[in-house]
């Protein structure tokens, strides 16, 4: 049983102006406990989308978020549940994630309220997750503005921790950050995962920090799951011409004067996706089938999976299959 | 060979409600014509206020000092109507948020045809026609269509390539982007790359790119310079440069990025600490505070930018991975 | 993307200082406290202060300005110094009870409405849009005619006059600090939307609302004194500004009976107007001095 497990999510917006937009489109992921899942995908994939259904901020037009192989009920007016709260979220902005009139010390000891621990014990717990995630102690009465964005999204984190979750969706945490601040915190993520045994969903556009520190990654297309994969396998051999591009795009620092390769055409607009796969429109290996059915995420094998014809297991040997 | 653009001992500082603060600190470097230059650097190592400052975009009560010649004339020193015809016409500038560039209230054709009129004095007709060519020149799909559009229309990708169009308008000798693709997704970010070295290639534009991403700089640019902390600490050419750095910052960056074959739930070998602010430099060499390889002398010294190959310039009292 | 948190670029060296004390190095709040200041204490000790009974009538009427009499005598041989003095009694605990009450009313009101949305906040920005309708000043005296002219009056008219701006700007910030993401944070840890509510999101309304207030103290001076100058609040012999440049008004020829009332009014306003500007520079950059990212 998966610490997370989302199935066939759905997730749609409602603009009076627009219509209905379905920025999740039905995608499945799970998070096995002390597993680090990257979530990756360009502007407009609606991975933002899926964080925040899977945490229960937004409401779900369609499909399933268990954790631990229990329904996770949405975000209503009323406190919720401590079972519900085994999953945290960690946000992009670090300057607006913590706010800006209460201590620090205040924020993180109301996630330990809500873990149960008595208030006695809150100091000593509090300078122990700050301590976990290299704040130092003296943060506890301080304000949020007195720290870098380095900083503030560890306490981010550490407030997370405080309410000793199980799974933790963590949406772009590491953008806003420079370089230095996104390796620190990126291996903060590394060890958590590892001597906490947390699960976490990692979402970034970043393939190439999210490659280095997740154990298996899920490629988002508009609204869609395209391939799920161990990272080195992923990386190594993709196995959907999205992620193909993906690759193809990365720059390489190794002075060689590789210029990434440039993937044609636009996203299309959420509201009106393409008939059959989503990706045909920009795809270089597109045929008939592709304009006209949707194809399914088929299982590969050793827990890869891709939602592309060409790895049709019906058509492996007839069809000419990319590498 | 002269360089198309010399810069020497160009040291600004800026105004704040503590006293003049010191961004960049003697820097020099050289820019010859149809190359691409990469500054490459992290928050407060002064890259961006150190171009800005040959646009002379600097807010008011800055200084600089130093000089930075370009065709026989010092950008810093420029008034006025020499300073008029110098930007757009020699010099243009692409920021990194397409989004706050771009007027948000004018049609893309007006943007790039008051561009081209205001420098060359051409007829509406003219210009319009340019206008066509410059959409064209960035890939732009039907371009008399999106003369007609405005940049909440289009697509950050697009609306960088129309920043750029804009930019090249009245045709000048030196690009200088600012972190142009950082905003991007990374696909859009290669077609952006690519359309670089296109205008560099057909064009001889030569270009001054500014970017923290060293991926970056090592698809297009010929030559970086490292900067941390107001001053540069190493500069060559990009392939030598990255494959054999000498100054410790450049190599713990090297060692801080994400290597692929490492792939999966491995630790980042991070820098210790954090970029000084510009407030808080410490004294001697700014890095070493953070170098594993600091001495003594680096404490107090700070170390002078020499050439230590016939194109590598080296900033380092210690130089650990001297070769030979 | 979501909007991006890059470094600021230039224009963050525009902004004032960081910290609270650097906004005292501003000459505005200075002159501002300083004159607020001033009145208040004249409030406080005009019996103290003022050489002359306010209402005492005497012979000397139409005294120009002299030491005995520094801003001259009215019609009614009365000493308008000591009115002066005196009237501040009157406009700037009137104004603050005003600002407060409209505070109280409408900043409740907008946090429900803000709150609950749906048919509430419907029901109670349509009442709010209802009032904006009118100009202010015409209501209050449509209020004040009708309940008969008295100050209790006037203040009432007033506030029903004022409340809907809190309203608006409370909602606004209920709803816009509602989808902060600390708010959000705040949710997954377990607080109902009530407690959040009061918690975290109230605190953080506070400091705008704050800066209206402050800016608003001088609006309900003008405000006073003007439905006492069409003779609807303050009644005569009450020594209120308003009612005393409308004296002014019928003796032009003697005319510091209408001007010092006047300044009085202008000085009141102008230094709540720098310290609302100062409050809410003193409280802005706190959030938004970015820490490395501020020099590029």
């Amino acid at each position: 049983m998966s610490a997370l497990e989302i199935r066939d999510l759905e997730v749609v917006y409602r603009d009076r102006g627009r219509g209905p937009v379905r920025a999740v489109a039905g995608a499945s992921i799970s998070v096995e406990r002390g597993q680090i899942v990257g979530l990756v995908g360009e502007s407009g994939c609606g991975k933002s989308s899926l964080a925040k259904a899977a945490v229960g901020l937004v409401p779900r037009e369609a499909g399933d978020v268990l954790l631990d192989g229990r329904p996770l009920q949405p975000l209503r007016r009323k406190a919720r549940s401590r079972e519900d709260a085994r999953i945290q979220m960690v946000f992009q902005n670090p300057f607006a994630s913590l706010n800006p009139r209460r201590t620090v010390g205040a924020q993180i000891a109301d996630g330990l309220t809500l873990a149960g621990a008595p208030s006695s014990t809150h100091h000593e717990r509090t300078t122990a997750l700050l301590d976990e995630v290299g704040i130092a102690a003296s943060a506890v009465g301080r304000y949020p503005h007195q720290f870098s964005g380095g900083q503030r999204q560890r306490i981010a984190i550490a407030r997370a921790l405080a309410a000793d979750p199980s799974v933790v969706v963590l949406d772009e945490p590491l953008s806003s950050l420079d370089a230095s601040a996104q390796a620190q915190a990126a291996n903060l993520l590394v060890r958590l995962a590892r001597d906490r045994g947390l699960a976490l969903l990692l979402i970034s556009h970043d393939l190439g920090i999210v490659n280095h520190v997740a154990d298996a990654v899920s490629v988002m297309y508009l609204g869609l799951v395209v391939e799920t994969a161990p990272t080195r396998a992923l990386w190594q051999a993709p196995k959907h011409p999205y992620t193909e591009a993906l690759v193809a795009a990365i720059p390489h620092a190794d002075g060689a004067g590789f210029l990434p390769e440039a993937l044609p055409g636009e996203v299309p607009d959420p509201a009106q996706p393409p008939n059959g796969c989503r990706f045909h429109p920009r795809c270089p290996y597109v045929f008939d089938r592709c304009t006209t059915e949707v194809p399914p995420l088929y299982h590969l094998g050793a827990d890869r999976t891709s939602a592309c014809f060409l790895r049709d297991p019906a058509t492996q040997s007839t069809e000419e299959t990319a590498p | 060979m002269s360089a198309l653009l010399d810069v020497q001992g160009l040291t600004v500082t800026l105004p704040t409600n503590s006293g003049p603060m010191t961004i960049v600190d003697d820097v020099d470097y050289a820019v010859e014509q149809g190359r691409v230059f990469g500054v490459a650097g992290e928050s407060g190592s002064g890259k961006t206020i150190s171009v800005l400052a040959l646009m002379q975009l600097l807010p008011a009560g800055s200084s600089t000092s130093g000089v930075a010649r370009y065709g026989g004339q010092d950008l810093l020193t420029l008034r006025s109507r020499a300073l008029r015809n110098v930007r757009g016409a020699e010099l243009a500038m692409v920021f990194q948020d397409p989004l706050t560039s771009l007027h948000p209230m004018l049609s893309i054709g007006k943007q790039l045809t008051e561009h081209v009129r205001s420098h060359e004095g051409a007829s509406r007709a003219v210009a319009a026609k340019r206008a066509v060519e410059l959409l064209e020149e960035v890939r732009i799909p039907d371009p008399e269509h999106a003369l007609r559009g405005f940049p909440h229309q289009f697509s950050g990708g697009m609306r960088q390539r129309i920043a750029i169009a804009i930019a090249l308008a009245a045709r000048p000798k030196l690009l200088i982007a600012d972190e142009p693709t950082t905003a991007l997704d990374v696909t859009v970010q290669a077609g952006i790359l690519r359309l670089l070295d296109r205008l560099r290639r057909e064009q001889g534009l030569s270009v001054i790119l500014i970017t923290h991403d060293l991926g970056v700089m090592s698809s297009i640019a010929d030559e970086v310079a490292i900067f941390y902390a107001g001053r540069i600490v190493e500069s060559g050419p990009t392939r030598e440069l990255l494959t054999s750095p000498r100054h410790p910052y450049t190599r713990a960056l090297l060692d801080a990025l994400p290597h692929p074959e490492q792939a999966g739930g491995t630790e980042l070998v991070a820098i210790p600490g954090s970029p000084p602010t510009p407030r808080a430099r410490p004294a001697g060499c700014a890095f070493h505070p953070r170098c594993p390889y600091a001495a003594e002398q680096c404490l107090v010294e700070v170390p002078p930018l020499v050439a230590v190959s016939a194109s590598r310039l080296l900033a380092c009292h210690v130089d650990p991975f001297r070769t030979g | 993307m979501s909007v991006p948190a890059v470094p600021i670029k230039v224009r963050s060296w525009q902004r004032r200082g960081p910290l609270a004390s650097a906004a005292w190095r501003h000459p505005l709040a200075i002159a501002g406290l300083v004159i607020a200041g001033a009145w208040i204490f004249i409030a406080i000790f005009a019996p103290l202060l003022a050489p002359h009974n306010p209402l005492a009538q005497s012979a000397t009427t139409f005294v120009p300005p002299s030491w005995g009499h520094f801003f001259g005598t009215d019609e009614l041989g009365r000493d308008v110094f000591s009115r002066v003095l005196y009237g501040a009694r009157l406009s700037i605990p009137l104004a603050l009870l005003l600002v407060t009450l409209a505070l109280l009313i409408g900043g409740t009101v907008g946090a429900i409405a803000g709150y609950f949305g749906g048919i509430v906040d419907g029901f109670v920005m349509r009442s709010a849009d209802l009032v904006f309708a009118f100009p202010a000043i015409i209501l209050a005296m449509v209020v004040t005619a009708a309940l008969g002219p008295t100050v209790r009056n006037a203040v009432l008219a007033l506030v029903i006059v004022s409340w809907p701006s809190y309203a608006r700007v409370v909602r606004g910030l209920v709803l816009s600090v509602g989808e902060a993401e600390y708010v959000q944070s705040a949710r997954l840890l377990g607080k109902s939307a009530r407690r959040t509510l009061i918690r975290d999101i109230l605190p953080n309304v506070f400091g705008p609302v704050l800066v209206l207030a402050t800016l608003d103290l001088g609006n309900a001076v003008l405000l006073l004194s003007g439905l006492s100058f069409l003779g609807l609040g303050a009644q005569p012999p009450q020594p209120e500004w308003g009612a005393g440049v409308a004296e002014g008004t019928q003796y032009f020829q003697y005319w510091w009976i209408g001007t010092f009332p006047g300044l009085a009014i202008f000085t009141v306003v102008l230094a709540f107007n720098f310290l609302g500007d100062s409050l809410r520079d003193a409280l802005d950059p706190q959030s938004s001095w970015s820490q490395g990212g501020d020099a590029e």
